[in-house]
């Protein structure tokens, strides 16, 4: 038995970093993902495609989405498992009920895990959320009721996991993964987290397309080789259609704006897709570094966010802190101030420049 | 610190050569070409070296290079020997072009030290002075340029130092970068308002536009949600009502299948019910022959076919015997009477008295009307107990005096309430009259200062206008006089081909210039005096002693002028009167004065400034006393106002006190509110007595009614009145006592009735005795006649024995007879029994014969027989049918209830009530009703759920995006933010600064204010003693003996340059960390200065250089002149310079 698990997708996401048509094509870029999963479903004939929630965000979903996933899921061949979560949570007003389902869409419908067959003495247990938050851990209470073997397909947070994946994650439908043979599962293919994990009870697939900057790890879609004993064996395949990575750029000892450009154009210049460069480095308080001076450094991109990191204006505050003068007081009042790192630095040399005679470049990023 | 070599191992036109300088003042001299500038140069980059980064250098730096770089190529380095105030020697050395080979060591340890003094890439030794290359420049090094900059524009010092204490001298002010910040923000964030269109305001309008946007766009995606469940609603609820029409349908159907069987099971049950009948019939039938034939067949066997004998006798005698029973047994023995005879109660009768003629007891009619009587007399009674005072007429009255008493008329007269509004208005005009007199008072008391007041200040401001018009008069002379000596000095410099020596000129202006000090010293005194007199409110004196301030000025001034160009002694100027400089006094002035220089002169602008302030003084004067004539005026008008409220309140309270009068009243408000309550409660007492009279006149009316009535119902009655004025109490008495006499006379005549009625009864008892006893005679005798008859009677009547008792003797009534007639009794009841026995029996063998005949009606025993077989036969057989009938309607009804029991399934099927076809004939028509419903309703929802999947495509083509929506804000969002934050930045970086200047100010201001104050002294030869700096502008300000305050840079050149160098050892020292100290390097900076001023620049540097060291490169020969004459001894040195052919 095969299954291509996928979770996360998160179509109608927002992209609040990109402008409008970076967004716009970046969520095309989702429903391209979604067809290269059906194409490698295809392509590995696998008996069915498993999707563990967040398939779409329900508080955004256009109705084009949810014609979208009624053709693609009705041209997949095969049955396609569906099993809501915090996100797309199902309630009256969901997509999924919206969406007349041909019929080898199986939705799981019911917030308790509940049994449909795959095949001879292979069953695939899955629940749903209900509500966007609150929901309980799917496997509090439960225990499989007859022979063969038993998968799970559900939304949740893995206890021991919540402390390292992504920040800010709300614990939903938690559960443990020493639980999961208790309850007679052989393996739970769930989502949430969106770092991939193969755990030996359990499978995160990870968001099959970037979401967002700073993602690491071999995301996508999940190839599970189900045996005859339960045990199961994962192939991870990359379907995401967009490119996006972090570069940091150092514009130490650049003499003008132009020399900053240019080294990112430098940095850039073999990549594709989307870039987020971070600039760090030590520049001389003669040159003004703009973000905004970057547009058009890399016109092979399909955007380029460009961010300041810790970049310092060299400036010798060594000196400047001991020095008896009004600048030297102001260096110091700054310095001793109860001030964000942030707020200190750009008020040293928003203050500097002006003592420096500098007008326009009174900006600091 | 102090350097005390430099080495140029290549720099510019130098190679290989060093230059040692003095540890107190160096003075290098050359002329041009002589490589000064290099060395300069060379000296400032072997003691601070050069910055080093990545990238190419500052235009400064690339400046410096062009200059400075080794003419005849090779390495570009520079070293220097520098001791510092700690002891260490320390050798510096520079390597210009690499910018690698740069180190500084410590000569006595052999160290490298360079990391204590390492600034942007290479060791700078003004780092040990808490400097750096740049700062070190601005601070120690002082050039020509400079200092005349500083010296030829307005506020030039000033800024100067505002920049030296804002950034060591490098930069900006801190208020031009405050100025940037300031407009920085005006351009980049604005304000937010309305009309703003400067980058906040634009990024909070399309922040609300965005949020705007994205709350329609959350909204309209709520609402197509709500629509999407709705429709789902309308679909699932279009399905159901589609299964209901299904369900109604095979509800029908089962209905209408339950009904023709439960018609068929009625159809059954009606065909068993009527076989039951039949046989029920057809048995009940056989049981009724078979009862017939038994009955005949017995009947048959009694008689044997022959009918009975029967009874026969005379039946009239047993008639009479019963009938002769029963009336003897009716006439009863009558009892025996006791008790009086009729004649006894007879005689009692008539023995009784009559009825009297009255009333027995008191007539209603007299009862009620007199108690009505004495309640009346009762009510007045009472009321007369209540009997109150009678007011001024009662005997409390009488105690008032005449007066006192003629009050109170006059006040009841006039009433209470017009005697307390009297006793009021006198009282508000008493008050007033007190108020306007006192108020009065006040503002005459007030008035009187304010005329005296108002005097003096015309009388000041006359005098100050004086003082001020002569005081003008006094500095128009002087300056016309100061005119006159500038054009004869014009005319004689025309004339003077040879210069005046200057040394002399200088020499008579020491000398006397000393006139000018004690006129300042006294104008200052003087000054200070008038200002105190004026600010204690002592203006006129205050006046004349500034007026001598002036005078004094003036005279100080024109002294002071000819003592600088007038070659002899000046003579006496005398204006401190005002008068003008007498006609034939021309001094012979100075051939360097122009007459430009008249306006530079500080005395007559100080007196200048002394005439305004006069002119002020007069002029606030005059602004005083016109204020006092307000204010008399405004008193006079308030005093006006006063006298004649004080009239109105008094014409008030006598037209009071008149109306008093005329009413009888007394003036006096506290009597008047007295007499008002004494007159009310007079009015209120014979109010009282009046309504008590009243009310007595009715009750006596009253009970004369009450009287009249009960003397009526009294002769009414029969009661007799002896005359009219007879008490009525006395005739209600009589009347009383007449009626129990009759009452006990009637209680005696009403036993007559009774009596009466018992001599009735007896009479009637004793008749009804007789009668009995001839009824019970005649009973008697026909029962012995009955005996008789009996007796007699032939056959079978009686037997012999009650034969011979029937012969009794019953004659006669006695006991004898009694006893006869019980034996007659006894036989005759016994006859009678025996006889009634026979004839019973006899009656049944008849009618036991009638039944025999009527049952056979004709027929034979044997055809009897046959008749009971047939019935029985034909009972079987209707018994065999009615039990086929019973099993199929029992089966009907099982059929039906199977039915019924399916249907209940379905419909509200009452399985009983199932059993009754019509009943499930209703259930059918509302079966088909419903589902018509039904039908109607599903109808309806499916297309409601169409409609709304229209609406829904619709508002799914329409629907904005709530991702872009978001995006769109979280720009805006980041936009504003950023505008924000920078508003912030701004707003907290110019606080700093300014909080910074603040500080700096304050801390600088006393630093070069002492450094004045130790130096000024010495350095102006007393004219300046004193200095102060305002901590807020660091504006300078000095003062000489006098104690007039002199903006700094308004002072001579001379004067400006030594304070200016003043403030610059001031500066370096404070800008130079503690423990070390500054040394002073100048470049040419008495290049444009005379000969005088170049004097004092260099004794001043002389001077300085005991506390550090100071190297001045100089050009001009006169500067090597005076160092070769001064700089003696090993602390000082002087360099001379040969001119190189390429510099």
């Amino acid at each position: 038995m095969k299954l291509l698990l996928f979770a996360d997708l998160h179509l109608d996401t927002p992209f609040a970093w990109a402008d409008a048509e970076v967004a716009r094509a970046r969520r095309f870029g989702l429903r391209d993902a979604l067809r290269r999963i059906m194409a490698l479903a295809h392509e590995h004939r696998v008996d069915a495609v498993v999707c563990a929630g967040d398939l779409y965000e329900h508080d955004r979903f256009s109705p084009d989405t949810a014609e979208f996933l009624r053709v693609t899921f009705a041209e997949a061949g095969r049955p396609v498992f569906l099993a809501p979560g915090n996100h797309d949570w199902l309630g009256p007003q969901s997509l999924y009920a919206q969406v007349n389902w041909t019929d080898n869409v199986h939705l799981f419908t019911a917030d308790r895990l509940t049994a449909v067959s795959l095949a001879d003495g292979l069953t695939l247990w899955g629940a749903a959320h209900r509500a966007p938050a609150n929901t309980d851990g799917f496997l509090d209470g439960f225990g499989v009721d007859r022979d063969g073997v038993h998968l799970g397909l559900f939304h949740g947070s893995e206890r021991s996991e919540i402390g390292w994946q992504e920040e800010g994650k709300a614990a939903h439908a938690p559960f443990s993964a020493d639980h999961i043979p208790r309850t007679g599962l052989h393996h739970a293919l769930v989502g949430h987290f969106h770092s991939p994990r193969d755990a030996a009870w359990h499978t995160y697939p990870g968001n099959p397309d970037p979401l967002t900057f700073g993602e690491s790890g071999d995301r996508g879609a999940v190839l599970v080789e189900v045996a005859a004993d339960g045990g199961v064996t994962r192939t991870r395949h990359r379907v995401s259609v967009s490119q996006v990575t972090d570069v940091d750029v150092d514009i130490s000892g650049v003499r003008h704006a132009d020399e900053a450009r240019e080294r990112v154009a430098a940095a850039v210049a073999t990549l594709r897709g989307i870039v987020r460069v971070t600039l760090s480095g030590e520049v001389s308080p003669e040159v003004d570094v703009r973000l905004r001076d970057l547009r058009g450094v890399a016109p092979q991109l399909e955007a380029l966010v460009p961010r300041l990191g810790r970049v310092q204006v060299a400036y010798d505050f060594d000196s400047l802190l001991v020095e008896q003068t009004v600048r030297g007081q102001f260096v110091r009042d700054v310095s001793a101030a109860d001030l964000d790192e942030g707020t200190r630095r750009r008020v040293l040399v928003t203050g500097l420049r002006a003592l420096d005679g500098r007008s326009d470049e009174l900006e600091v990023h | 610190m102090r350097i005390d070599s430099v080495t140029a191992h290549a720099f510019g036109p130098l190679a290989g050569q060093s230059l040692s300088l003095a540890p107190g003042m160096t003075v290098i001299s050359g002329a041009n070409e002589s490589a000064k500038s290099s060395w300069h140069a060379a000296l400032f980059a072997a003691a601070c070296g050069r910055r080093r980064g990545r990238g190419a250098g500052s235009r400064e730096d690339r400046h410096f290079a062009d200059l400075h770089r080794p003419w005849d190529g090779g390495e570009w380095r520079v070293s220097a020997m520098v001791a510092l105030d700690d002891g260490r020697r320390i050798e510096l050395d520079q390597d210009l072009g690499g910018r690698v080979n740069c180190r500084a060591v410590d000569l006595i340890t052999g160290a490298d030290v360079s990391n204590e003094i390492m600034y942007e890439g290479s060791p700078d030794a003004s780092r040990w002075l808490g400097l750096d290359r740049r700062s070190f420049a601005a601070t120690a090094c002082i050039n020509q340029a400079e200092l005349l900059s500083i010296l030829a524009v307005a506020d030039g010092l000033q800024e100067q130092l505002q920049r030296a204490a804002a950034t060591a001298g490098t930069d900006a002010t801190a208020a031009a970068a405050l100025d940037r910040i300031a407009a920085f923000a005006r351009e980049h964030v604005g304000l937010d308002r309305p009309t703003s269109v400067r980058p906040l305001r634009c990024a909070v309008v399309e922040r609300d536009r965005a949020m705007q946007a994205l709350e329609d766009a959350r909204r309209a995606h709520a609402d197509y949600l709500d629509l999407v469940a709705h429709a789902q609603d309308l679909r699932a609820r279009a399905v159901v009502e589609t299964g209901t029409v299904r369900n109604a349908e095979g509800a029908l159907k089962d209905l209408e299948a339950l009904h023709g069987l439960a018609r068929g099971a009625a159809d059954a049950q009606a065909a068993a019910d009527r076989a039951g009948e039949r046989f029920a019939e057809l048995s009940a039938g056989a049981a009724a022959a078979t009862r017939v034939l038994a009955q005949v067949t017995e009947l048959d066997a009694r008689f044997g076919g022959r009918p009975p004998a029967g009874f026969s006798e005379a039946a009239q005698l047993g008639s009479d015997v019963a009938a002769a029973l029963a009336r003897w047994q009716a006439a009863e023995a009558p009892t025996s009477m006791t008790g009086q005879t009729s004649q006894q109660l007879r005689a009692q009768l008539a023995a009784l008295p009559a009825d009297p003629a009255g009333d027995l007891l008191v007539a209603e009619s007299v009862r009620v009307t007199a108690v009505e009587w004495e309640g009346a007399v009762a009510v007045l009674a009472a009321h007369d107990d209540r009997e109150p005072d009678r007011g001024l007429r009662s005997a409390n009255a009488g105690a008032m005096d005449d007066e006192s008493a003629t009050a109170l008329q006059a006040a009841i007269a006039a009433g209470p309430t017009s005697v307390r509004e009297l006793a009021a208005a006198l009282d508000t005009a008493l008050h007033a009259d007190d108020t306007t007199r006192r108020s009065w008072a006040r503002v005459r008391a007030d008035h009187e200062p304010a005329r005296i007041e108002e005097a003096n200040e015309r009388a000041a401001a006359a005098e100050a206008q004086t003082v001020a018009r002569r005081t003008a008069e006094t500095v128009q002379a002087a300056e016309q006089t100061a005119m006159f000596a500038a054009a004869v000095t014009e005319a004689n410099r025309r004339a003077t081909t040879q210069p005046a020596a200057t040394g002399r000129a200088g020499s008579r202006w020491r000398s006397t210039g000393g006139l000018g000090s004690p006129l300042l010293i006294a104008a200052g005194v003087l000054s200070t005096l008038g200002v105190v007199l004026v600010l204690l409110g002592l203006p006129v004196p205050g006046l004349v002693a500034l007026a001598a301030v002036v005078a004094t000025l003036a005279a100080g001034a024109v002294l002071r002028v000819f003592a600088r160009r007038v070659p002899r002694p000046v003579e006496h100027f005398q204006h401190l009167d005002g008068q003008r400089a007498p006609a034939g006094h021309q001094p012979v002035i100075d051939a360097e004065f122009a007459p430009g220089q008249l306006e530079d002169d500080p005395s007559v602008a100080l007196a200048r400034r002394a005439a305004d302030e006069a002119r002020t003084t007069a002029a606030h004067a005059q602004s005083l006393a016109i204020q006092a004539s307000s204010r008399v005026v405004f008193l006079a008008d308030q005093e006006q106002a006063a006298r004649a409220a004080a009239a109105q309140a008094e014409a008030r309270l006598v037209a009071v006190q008149h109306e008093c009068r005329e009413r009888g009243l007394p003036c006096n408000s506290h009597a008047l509110r007295m007499l008002a309550e004494q007159a009310e409660a007079a009015g209120d007492q014979e109010d009282q007595w009046a309504a008590w009279l009243h009310t007595r006149s009715v009750y006596e009316a009253a009970v004369q009614t009450a009287e009249h009535q009960l003397r009526t119902a009294l002769v009414e009655r029969g009661t007799r009145v002896a005359e009219p004025a007879e008490p009525v109490r006395d005739i209600l008495d009589n009347y009383e006592q007449a009626c129990r006499e009759r009452s006990v006379q009637a209680q005696a005549a009403a036993g007559r009735g009774a009596l009466q009625g018992a001599f009735a009864d007896r009479l009637r008892a004793e008749q009804a005795y007789d009668t009995a006893e001839r009824t019970r005679w005649s009973a008697g005798v026909e029962l012995a006649d009955i005996a008789h008859r009996v007796a007699s009677c032939p056959g079978d009547c009686g037997a012999d024995s009650w034969r011979a008792e029937s012969d009794a003797d019953l004659t006669g009534l006695g006991p004898t007879a009694v006893a006869a007639a019980a034996t007659h009794v006894r036989a005759l009841t016994g006859w009678r029994s025996q006889r009634d026995e026979q004839f019973a029996t006899a009656q049944r063998d008849a009618e036991a014969w009638a039944t025999l005949q009527h049952l056979c009606a004709g027929q034979t025993l044997v055809e009897m027989t046959t008749s009971v077989e047939q019935w029985t036969a034909a009972a079987a057989a209707a018994q065999s049918k009615a039990t086929a009938a019973i099993e199929a309607a029992e089966m009907a009804h099982a059929e039906r209830d199977l039915a019924a029991d399916l249907a209940a399934g379905i419909a509200e099927v009452d399985v009983i009530a199932a059993a009754d076809a019509d009943i499930v004939g209703k259930w059918v028509q509302v079966a088909r009703h419903d589902l018509a419903d039904h039908r109607a309703v599903a109808s309806t929802a499916s297309a409601a759920a169409e409609s709304l999947e229209g609406e829904l495509r619709e508002r799914a083509r329409t629907l904005h995006s709530v991702p872009e929506a978001e995006e769109a804000f979280a720009r805006a969002n980041a936009e504003l933010d950023r505008v924000e934050e920078l508003s912030d930045t701004l707003k907290a970086t110019s606080d700093f600064l300014t909080a910074a200047q603040d500080r700096v100010h304050r801390s600088i201001a006393p630093v070069l204010a002492a450094t004045l104050q130790r130096w000024l002294p010495r350095v102006t030869a007393g004219r300046y003693l004193d200095a102060i700096v305002d901590p807020k502008t660091l504006q300078v300000q000095v003062c000489g003996p006098d104690r007039r305050w002199r903006q700094a840079d308004l002072l001579s050149l001379g004067t400006a340059e030594q304070i200016y160098l003043l403030l610059r050892v001031a500066l370096a020292q404070h800008l130079t960390l503690s423990g070390e100290r500054c040394p002073l390097v100048l470049d040419d900076v008495t290049v444009q200065a005379d000969a005088d001023r170049t004097a004092g620049i260099l004794d001043l540097l002389l001077e300085l250089s005991a506390d550090r060291q100071v190297i001045l490169f100089a050009q001009e020969p006169a500067v090597a002149a005076w160092a070769a004459e001064h700089l003696v001894g090993g602390d000082h040195a002087l360099r001379l310079l040969q001119p190189i052919g390429s510099e």
